[in-house]
């Protein structure tokens, strides 16, 4: 429920259909109201604490003087008339004073809604997803913001005390204002790039919630939902390109298997392993009509549509002895000439172990390992591990599996590896 | 001669109190006040945090921009006077009368030897909607050295077309080319003492080689220009506000 989870203190409402209203409106437009409340007064302070005021205000008297005509108007009125205030008691020149005092003169009659300004909310991502901010800023001002995720609420997603996230966001809107990190949408020149920062930012925002980093369950199943959200809002404002659609693609196609990743009692099925039946079949449909869309459009094929592809065909076969692991080896093959990553480079051998043979797999992970390439990272030594149980050299097996317990921080990850060394 | 003093303090022994800030402005005030009254003042700026820092590296004509200072160090550049000295002793006497000079240490540089277009600024006066900010020139100093004279003077050029075009777009405020890191002088007072050191300031393998100050509309653009500085595809440039206030 509401509470406190968006920076707003609800009065007691007793009328409980107007809050069901209000409350909708929070989710659905807080980050419009916030977008453009930043655009017009250039502050993410003030726009995030006007927008939160008027939401007060709404859960303060709706509830007793019924909905108004408009309600969106009237949040947007609101806003901007808390925003006015504030900008009046704000420390600045004047002249900056009645800058802004114009810009902020907009009537809002013609009721603005999440759909409306689109521009705002554009630059409001791009603003979060600047590249001079690191990458974990990044994160949490997309969750905060864009999101509409409370400070608490981002720092359980990452499993750090609310303070210390709390002190993250407060040096990013810092740097933001000090540095004068615009509020705009990048030259077509630099989009391209641009763009491509803010979707690795999702898909980060997806992977922490598919594997969260030290903490107890696997699946961090809000953070997906909200990487798959913004997917989505990406893809209806960037209607042109083609990296948005590859990206919701490829989320839509991984997320697809979730009923399946873990076992009832919390454990971890691997791929192999999964009940296929589980899988979210129309939701598959969807991710492959999207990835079909985005190989339909002229240009080169982007890395996002080449993983896409590769979740496809995992999503296609019948049982995973059946999946063409020939192709998939290829695409990871494709995908490190793009872009070469240690991980997609081990993501490569263990295809090429399920297409030609374990012995085969583990000739590239111990190339990789003579190279000290992921020495120190679990899934190195898992992958190790299993090839070498499959080869039947199972004292080998049993070391590497100590190895890849000796990094795994994850307690699901933990519990599948050390039930894999029981096993051998 | 000119003489760049670079405050180097530790962010964390800023003034946390609205009156010790108070005091330490009014410090400033009095000394550029005294510095200024000379006429040998030249161009003065506090800096914001480090936290606010940004760096642009150019490789292979591809420009990264990340989060950060260039040097994680325990001083930090807080601010910077240049002033008109006669030689370095007096340089000196300016870097110990320096409010910082008490907590931090103030690192006399001299110019470096070298023809550069006219250094008069273009720019206005702020306009709207316009920053300042500074561009810290991060180059290994050993790296100049093995350049052919070839190279260098192709450097040296590609800085004096940088310099021109920002005059001429009224970007460019202030900016001065320093000589050797190692030639620095290190100003320290502590209990009325004052102690000088050799330098360089900091042992790191690039060194602050120059500056300009630049003025922009916002970050982008100032990073644009930062990207544009010639020693961009060799060393760091560190991108950092510089605060709205006079000092």
């Amino acid at each position: 429920m509401l509470g406190s989870g968006h920076g707003v203190n609800y009065p007691h409402a007793v009328d409980t259909q107007t809050t069901a209203i209000l409350a909708e409106l929070v989710q659905r437009e807080r980050r419009a109201l916030v977008a453009t409340m930043a655009k017009r007064t250039q502050s993410l302070d003030i726009a995030e604490e006007a927008v939160d005021r008027a939401f007060e205000a709404a859960f303060a008297q709706w509830p007793t003087e019924g909905l108004p005509d408009n309600p969106r108007a009237w949040l947007y009125r609101a806003a901007a008339h808390k925003a006015t205030d504030a900008l009046r008691h704000h420390k600045m020149s004047e002249r900056v004073h009645e800058e802004l005092g114009r810009a902020m003169e907009p009537a809002w009659d013609d009721a603005p809604d999440s759909e409306s300004f689109p521009d705002d909310q554009l630059r409001l991502i791009f603003t979060c997803c600047h590249p001079a901010l690191s990458a974990d800023a990044q994160v949490a001002l997309a969750l905060r913001l864009l999101s509409g995720l409370s400070t608490e609420e981002v720092a359980r997603a990452f499993a750090v005390p609310e303070v210390t996230m709390a002190q993250r966001l407060v040096r990013a809107k810092n740097k933001i204002r000090a540095a004068k990190i615009p509020y705009e949408v990048p030259e077509q020149s630099e989009l391209g790039e641009r763009m491509v920062a803010v979707l690795d930012v999702v898909y980060a925002i997806f992977n922490e919630g598919y594997v969260a980093t030290g903490g107890a369950s696997l699946l961090r199943v809000d953070l997906a939902a909200e990487a798959l959200r913004l997917s989505q809002l990406l893809r209806a404002l960037l209607p042109e390109r083609r990296e948005p659609l590859s990206l919701l693609a490829l989320l839509l196609l991984i997320d697809a298997r979730r009923p399946a990743r873990v076992s009832a009692d919390g454990e971890l099925v691997l791929l192999a392993d999964q009940e296929r039946a589980l899988w979210d079949r129309p939701q598959v449909e969807r991710g492959k009509a999207l990835l079909e869309e985005s190989l339909r459009k002229p240009g080169e094929v982007d890395h996002y549509a080449i993983e896409a592809s590769i979740q496809a065909l995992h999503d296609e076969a019948k049982t995973y002895a059946e999946t063409d692991f020939t192709q998939i080896a290829a695409l990871y093959k494709l995908l490190r000439e793009r872009a070469d990553s240690p991980l997609v480079e081990l993501n490569e051998a263990v295809a090429i172990a399920m297409a030609s043979g374990p012995a085969d797999g583990l000739l590239r992970v111990r190339d990789m390992k003579a190279r000290g390439v992921l020495t120190e990272h679990h899934l190195l030594h898992a992958a190790e591990a299993d090839l070498l149980r499959r080869l039947g050299r199972t004292a080998d097996a049993r070391a590497a599996y100590e190895r890849a317990l000796g990094f795994a921080t994850n307690q699901v990850e933990r519990a599948f590896l050390q039930k894999q060394l029981r096993s051998l | 001669m000119k003489y760049v003093l670079l405050i180097h303090e530790s962010e964390s022994a800023r003034p946390t109190t609205k009156e010790a800030g108070a005091a330490v402005m009014d410090a400033y005030r009095a000394f550029s006040k005294e510095l200024f009254a000379t006429g040998r003042g030249g161009d003065a700026a506090p800096l914001e945090p480090v936290s606010t820092a940004t760096c642009v590296r150019v490789r292979d004509k591809k420009r990264s921009v990340s989060d950060g200072p260039f040097a994680e160090t325990k001083e930090q550049l807080g601010g910077y006077y240049s002033v008109d000295a006669k030689d370095e002793a007096e340089a000196v006497e300016w870097a110990a009368k320096i409010p910082g000079a008490k907590t931090g240490a103030i690192e006399v540089r001299k110019l470096a030897d070298m023809q550069m277009p006219s250094m008069d600024s273009k720019a206005g006066t702020t306009s709207t909607g316009t920053k300042d900010y500074i561009v810290l020139i991060y180059d290994r100093e050993e790296e100049w050295a093995k350049l052919s004279e070839a190279r260098r003077n192709e450097l040296f050029t590609a800085y004096g077309t940088f310099t021109t075009a920002i005059r001429n777009e009224g970007q460019f405020v202030a900016g001065d080319p320093l000589a050797s890191a190692k030639s620095a002088k290190i100003v320290r007072v502590r209990d009325g003492k004052r102690t000088v050191t050799d330098g360089p300031f900091a042992e790191t393998k690039e060194q602050l080689g120059g500056y300009y100050r630049v003025r922009a509309h916002n970050l982008d653009e100032a990073v644009a220009i930062a990207s544009k500085v010639p020693s961009a595809e060799i060393g760091t440039i560190e991108v950092r506000p510089i605060m709205d206030m006079a000092m």
